[in-house]
């Protein structure tokens, strides 16, 4: 037996006689409106993510990357300090893996009073008595 | 053509599929949402909403299920987004829902009488999470296992929701309405309905 439902009472509206033809319109408005909306929203996750990348390198760059520096800012305290060795085991030999830009060297001690340092290369040969 | 293969068509952009649709669905939705809202024009612009999202996300639709389906649930889901946004909840206090026979409804077929704004009043006054599948089952006519996929519920609760929603429309009528008519669909909306 079919049950008898109060809410039939409502009664059904139906849609307006135009309601397809404004569907097709709101349809037609929409693709032309999301086309170009949907290219400035690529371009603007590409944009972003250019940006971002920017961003990371040169926090990389300044915070985690860290110039070895000179011997004078070694000895001024300025150069990191893990490129400075105080002491080994005896009969170690440590490589030290450092590059020295003595150009920088002289122009950097240039600038305290009466200090002239004259370069020579006196052999061409390495002494094998000096370890480092 | 089924409704699958229309929305394949539809899937590859074929407008007269998804006009096929339209036609076959509007009245439907257009019923349910004003059933959903009680605002006829809100109604009608959220059925248009509703057909835009069927075109525009139809590649989101998987036949697994029943097509009616996934259409009511985009329905439902705006009437409910529409429903928090107005958070309108017009809250008609009940000593003021009076049987007025000479009432005025969008309905068709029915009676334009004061019951059926009775009616409109009392399920205007259900809370949607109620309203919903009480619509669903009563006025769409869909199965409890349907109500729960159209609504994401297990099919125990869409079982309480509408028991509990007739209950509250039962009360609703029993307290705004005190001529006959209204006690008698009281009565048969108590004992009529499993």
């Amino acid at each position: 037996m079919e049950e008898l439902s109060p809410l039939e009472k409502l009664g059904r509206v139906k849609a307006p006689p135009d309601f397809e033809r404004r569907v097709m319109d709101r349809l037609a408005h929409l693709k032309r409106t999301k086309a170009p909306a949907a290219l400035f929203g690529l371009r603007l996750s590409l944009a972003g993510g250019l940006t971002a990348l920017l961003i990371c390198f040169l926090l990389v760059n300044v915070f985690v990357l860290q110039k070895p520096g000179t011997l004078a800012d070694r000895n001024r305290g300025l150069a990191p300090a893990r490129s400075v060795v105080t002491s080994a085991p005896a009969g170690q030999v440590i490589p030290v893996m450092e590059s020295m830009n003595y150009s920088q060297e002289v122009r950097g001690l240039a600038a305290d009073p009466k200090a002239i340092y004259i370069l020579e290369n006196v052999s061409y040969e390495t002494y094998p008595g000096i370890q480092y | 053509m089924d409704e699958q293969e229309l929305m394949s068509r539809v899937k590859e952009g074929d407008e007269a599929a998804f006009a096929r649709i339209v036609s076959l669905y509007k009245d439907r939705i257009v019923n349910f949402l004003y059933q959903m809202t009680g605002d006829y024009e809100k109604a009608v612009d959220l059925s248009q909403e509703t057909f835009m999202r069927v075109y525009f996300k139809a590649d989101k639709y998987k036949p697994v299920a029943a097509f009616s389906s996934w259409v009511y649930t985009i329905a439902s889901n705006l009437a409910k987004t529409d429903f928090k946004r107005r958070n309108r909840s017009v809250t008609i206090p009940l000593d003021d829902v009076q049987n007025d026979l000479k009432a005025g409804s969008f309905s068709e077929g029915a009676a334009d009488s004061g019951l059926a704004r009775n009616l409109r009043q009392a399920l205007d006054n259900l809370s949607p999470r109620y309203r919903l599948p009480v619509i669903l089952k009563d006025v769409e006519g869909y199965s409890q296992e349907e109500i729960a996929a159209i609504i994401k519920k297990p099919v125990g609760t869409v079982k309480a929701r509408i028991s509990r929603g007739r209950h509250m429309l039962k009360k609703y009528l029993e307290k705004a309405v005190s001529g006959n008519e209204a006690l008698s669909l009281a009565k048969e909306y108590e004992n009529g309905r499993a």
